[in-house]
């Protein structure tokens, strides 16, 4: 491991890399470059590496009218509603849930977090029948908020289980110290593990968010008006009308991503320390 | 001789066998059932069983008796192989599957029996857990339940509102008919009605097939049906493909994964943190933009691949692949895609804990670069990418986005999809009752998975997003 490459080591490894890196861009720029193609109904019939005139019209089309007549911040309002909210109702009541499960023993303890890790290991589709039939009878089932309760049931005992981890991680001399000092639990928790553990927690909070951000296939169930569609549900909605267009689908897939992927690599390095290892507990 | 073999490649090239349109694995789903061509004679069916046991016994089977291993191993490739897929070609791997599947019974069952009789035998002390709580137990238990009830309550009280109590309702479905006709009947609390009256004896089940649509305008009880065909195995082609899927999908992530995260590992790679940042991209993609992406190039009449190999190709709507086969290598090829970058970061972030003076002394010894992976790199690694590979695992037997976006049809279908096909309008859907059967089935499968991988490790201590 220590000895150092020789010239055609480094170009071989160099060589390697290149073709990882077309297996992992091909798929994205096929879809970039149709969408700067414009114009192209259905999938196109000639095959081309680039654009042959670029333009940003499609993408202009997609800002001003993205599905039926609504223009692309709308749906990006619709999406922040309900995936912003179910990550704020996954937070604000999983948080001191969290915490105690993270610092107190009590009975019931180990089946509760052995329900926690089943819930967030559960597909979405699981608990779509029942939660269908459930806003119907509430009458909440075609409203923004009876999405972001769909959206909070997938995403929430995950947040849960994570916030548990990140209250973990707080060392514990610290907790004690402020207790030495007379804090209660409750002041505990604000002054000192809610602070040193935000960052986890937004990160939970994060993927919470991303988990709604990215679901459209409920979406799809739940919502009538085409005044409530999310963005994730316009790209898949693009995909299945009749008169379907290629550029018209790639222009949105891309405006949808564009913004998480950004999101990732700044915070790439911080990602992985949140959310790879987290200190085992127990 | 020559004749008999000449006519069975000649015919495993026929139309009949062509139409059949078999998937190469289609040997695996008449091992795992009954012959289908008497549907009801068995009163029982311990096909999957012998399966599962065969499966788990093969290692102990080649350690023992190599010969058999061999002719399993063998007769199943070529089975694999060979075009023609007749249930009755599995006959020839009856007798090793039967001695290996004996093999790990006597194992995993027959041993720990009797190991567990003989410590019975054996006096003991009672075990702590049977002995009567004292009462200062139940005190601290008490102090520390009256401590952590307020903290808990918001928490609780919502998931018990928005995923616990509808997992329960869940399962009231699934002993019903309910369905799109009887829609207004269940909102107005037939379902409980018929679930619980069925349960209690009081409601005498519908005699009706599960699979067919329901025609009543009210949910009617028809007992666990559904739900005892599937527990059995019925739907053993799908059965065999969610798990195949697991398995190869999982496989293919960890292999290349794990190569990636090793040679951008090796000391002296110039530009290591770009290829690094370009290769998380697909994590970053949320995963059924990703699988549009691949919709995108590999469609077989429609996709850039296409258009490239066949300039003329027509803009017809195509629907799903019409080749099973072919179509789980394009699913493979799209979740390899998805799933590798995780999987790197955490071999990545495991080969920096891994000491470098091991390799020093390895290098002295003279060890290669294959030995220096295969002894030193691998077994240190493995343990630390193990959680990220168990839930991916989890996440790929209940993949849904994927096989959505790539609008796959039979056998191609994990479970979780097809309870979203019996639930949504369309085709299929409609069947909420069915759909709801599919789902108790699969969080019971969940269950029992992580109540296993919870004994044999604490991997799910290290649970993340995944």
């Amino acid at each position: 491991m220590h000895r150092r490459m020789t010239f055609w080591q480094q170009v071989l490894y160099q060589a390697g890399f290149v073709l990882i890196g077309v297996f992992v861009l091909m798929p994205i720029w096929g879809m970039t470059y149709l969408a700067f193609e414009g114009g192209t109904i259905g999938w196109p019939t000639t095959f081309r590496l680039f654009p042959e005139e670029p333009t940003l019209a499609v993408f202009v089309r997609v800002w001003q009218q993205a599905s039926q007549s609504l223009p692309f911040v709308r749906l990006l309002r619709n999406s922040l509603i309900v995936s912003g909210g179910a990550a704020l109702l996954s937070v604000g009541f999983g948080a001191s849930m969290a915490y105690a499960f993270a610092h107190f023993r009590f009975p019931g303890r180990q089946p509760g977090l052995f329900a926690l890790l089943v819930g967030a290991l559960l597909p979405p589709v699981a608990l779509m029948t029942p939660l269908y039939m459930l806003l119907t009878i509430t009458g909440l089932r075609t409203t923004l908020f009876g999405l972001t309760i769909v959206y909070t049931a997938f995403a929430m005992p995950f947040c849960v289980w994570n916030m548990r981890s990140a209250f973990q991680a707080v060392s514990t001399e610290v907790i004690e110290a402020a207790r030495l000092d007379g804090a209660s639990n409750l002041q505990t928790f604000l002054r000192i593990s809610l602070p040193i553990a935000a960052p986890s927690i937004a990160v939970a909070a994060l993927i919470a968010f991303l988990i709604g951000y990215s679901e459209f296939a409920m979406g799809w169930l739940f919502v009538e008006k085409s005044s409530n569609v999310t963005v994730a549900m316009a790209v898949s909605g693009a995909l299945g009308i009749s008169t379907f267009q290629g550029s018209l689908l790639a222009a949105l897939a891309l405006l949808m991503s564009i913004p998480v992927v950004i999101l990732f690599l700044l915070l790439q390095r911080y990602l992985l320390e949140r959310l790879l290892f987290v200190a085992p507990g127990d | 001789m020559s004749q008999s073999v000449g006519y069975h490649s000649g015919y495993s090239q026929s139309e009949q066998v062509a139409d059949a349109g078999f998937p190469a694995w289609q040997q695996l789903v008449w091992l795992a059932q009954s012959v289908p061509w008497h549907p009801g004679v068995f009163v029982i069916s311990a096909d999957l069983l012998i399966l599962v046991l065969g499966i788990t016994g093969l290692p102990q089977l080649w350690r023992r008796k190599r010969v058999f291993a061999l002719w399993f191993l063998i007769d199943f490739i070529f089975l694999l192989w060979w075009p023609t897929k007749w249930p009755q070609y599995v006959l020839t791997l009856t007798a090793p599957l039967c001695l290996s599947g004996a093999e790990s019974l006597q194992a995993f069952v027959w041993l720990p029996v009797k190991n567990w009789w003989q410590q019975r035998l054996k006096p003991k002390p009672v075990p702590q857990w049977v002995r009567l709580p004292d009462r200062r137990a139940l005190a601290e238990s008490w102090r520390g339940m009256r401590k952590a009830w307020p903290w808990l309550l918001p928490g609780a009280l919502v998931l018990t509102l928005i995923a616990f109590y509808p997992l329960i309702y869940q399962s009231a479905m699934s002993v019903t008919d309910f369905g799109s006709l009887s829609l207004r009947d269940g909102i107005q609390g037939g379902i409980w009605r018929e679930a619980w009256g069925g349960l209690t004896g009081q409601i005498e089940p519908v005699d009706i097939n599960p699979l067919d649509r329901a025609s009543s305008t009210e949910v009617r009880y028809i007992g666990p049906a559904f739900l005892k065909i599937l527990f059995s195995g019925g739907l053993s082609d799908l059965l065999v493909f969610n798990v195949l899927w697991t398995v190869l999908s999982i496989i293919l992530q960890l292999a290349f994964g794990v190569t990636v995260a090793v040679l951008l590992h090796r000391e002296g790679v110039k530009l290591k943190r770009f290829w690094q940042t370009l290769f998380i991209l697909p994590w970053a993609i949320p995963e059924f933009i990703g699988a549009l992406f691949w919709v995108r190039i590999l469609d077989p009449e429609r996709g850039w691949l296409a258009v490239a190999n066949n300039p003329a190709a027509s803009n017809a709507v195509s629907g799903f692949l019409d080749d099973p086969t072919k179509t789980l290598v394009l699913l493979l090829v799209a979740a390899t895609w998805y799933g590798f970058p995780f999987i790197m970061l955490a071999a990545t972030a495991g080969l920096k804990m891994v000491p470098t003076d091991v390799y020093e002394a390895a290098e002295i010894d003279g060890a290669g670069r294959w030995l220096q992976f295969r002894q030193i790199t691998w077994p240190l690694l493995f343990p630390l990418v193990m959680p990220a590979v168990l839930i991916r695992a989890i996440f790929a037997f209940n993949q849904f986005y994927l096989f959505y976006a790539m609008q796959t049809d039979m056998p191609n279908l994990t479970f979780a999809t097809l309870s979203y096909y019996l639930f949504a309008p369309g085709f299929l859907g409609g069947r909420f009752g069915l759909s709801a059967a599919v789902n108790v089935f699969t969080v019971v499968v969940l269950v029992i998975f992580i109540l296993w991988f919870n004994r044999i490790s604490k991997a799910a201590e290290g649970v993340t997003y995944a």
